[in-house]
């Protein structure tokens, strides 16, 4: 089965930011998740990407076809409020270049293939801030967190 | 129905104070047409978590818009922090429950209020109704429900719509006085 575009800039985005961490915060055990709930299921800090998509709107009077302007929230998870701002900071410069889109087949529940079809690009942020101020009545995991949103657009190669 | 006459000598003067109105008249339309969008953006607000699986519902009665100006534009306020109830934020940007916050989620006992001198009964999720409760039951992390977002990205789909149209109607009125 071939994923369709929201779910290839998941899969793309994590496999990116995967490949980011490791490079830049390999020795902070730092986790990337997709699904909320899997957040507080070990330890933090943790990044949590989910991709919203918003109704899409026509590419042009007469055209058939459908702007997606595709909208991802990146949760970041941090063990203090240090480590938040740093983290965000780093993801924000990261975003600034564009990040490569796969197409990717499954098969048996695992990736079977996945092609470089082209680049995800953001176009606008949505959100940079911390999330959750009133501290007062939080579990560690949720104390220190931020979030960063962003529109984006696939251009295909 | 208010007429007015205007008895004025000279065309452009004339012309002049009749785009004056209109105008006024478009940006009246405007103001009332903004105030109700602000209002659509609570209701919306309150749709969305109606529309969750938890009792939410002293969190959505809360949440109201309140026109705090009219003079030079238009003022719609949603949701005074103060009159919301502390867990606002935790449930529009999802959180884990922990000692100091539980709750129960919404279903009620199949025989009736439990009974103090027994064992008590069986809490059954799903149907019947119950409250927000600070019990020490429920530890699973509650998803957001992004109730913020979600109106907001409607507020956006309704404002851009209603801008359409009061400037095509606005510019329509200043290509014909302009003739």
């Amino acid at each position: 089965m071939a994923y369709r575009i929201s779910r290839n800039i998941e899969g793309s985005i994590i496999e990116w930011l995967q490949a980011a961490v490791d490079a830049d915060w390999a020795s902070f055990n730092i986790r990337i998740v997709k699904a909320f709930t899997q957040v507080y299921n070990g330890s933090l800090p943790v990044f949590c990407v989910q991709v919203i998509t918003p109704n899409p709107t026509k590419l042009e009077i007469g055209s058939a076809t459908w702007l997606r302007n595709i909208e991802v929230s990146i949760r970041i998870f941090a063990q203090e409020d240090g480590a938040r701002l740093d983290l965000s900071d780093w993801l924000l410069e990261k975003i600034e270049s564009s990040i490569p889109y796969y197409s990717y087949t499954v098969s048996n529940g695992s990736v079977s293939e996945k092609v470089l079809s082209g680049k995800i690009n953001v176009n606008t942020i949505l959100r940079d801030e911390k999330e959750l101020v009133n501290l007062e009545n939080l579990e560690q995991a949720d104390k220190f967190r931020h979030i960063i949103s962003f529109l984006c657009r696939v251009a295909t190669s | 129905m208010i007429t007015i006459r205007i008895d004025w000598q000279g065309k452009k003067g004339l012309d002049n104070l009749i785009r004056y109105i209109k105008n006024n008249m478009v940006y009246g339309e405007a103001q009332e047409k903004i105030r109700i969008i602000g209002h659509h953006a609570a209701d919306n607000m309150q749709k969305a978590i109606k529309e969750t699986g938890y009792n939410l519902d002293k969190l959505a009665n809360s949440i109201l818009a309140e026109t705090i100006s009219t003079t030079g534009g238009v003022e719609v306020g949603i949701g005074r922090i103060e009159s919301l109830p502390f867990y606002w934020e935790m449930f529009n940007t999802g959180f884990k429950p922990g000692a100091a916050l539980s709750f129960v989620p919404i279903g009620g006992f199949a025989d009736g209020a439990p009974d103090a001198s027994k064992s008590g009964g069986r809490w059954q999720v799903g149907g019947g109704n119950s409250s927000f409760f600070d019990l020490n039951i429920n530890k699973k992390p509650v998803e957001p429900i992004e109730y913020i977002e979600k109106s907001m990205r409607l507020l956006d789909m309704e404002l851009t719509e209603t801008m359409k149209k009061l400037g095509e109607k606005f510019i329509e009125g200043m290509g014909r006085e302009s003739k």
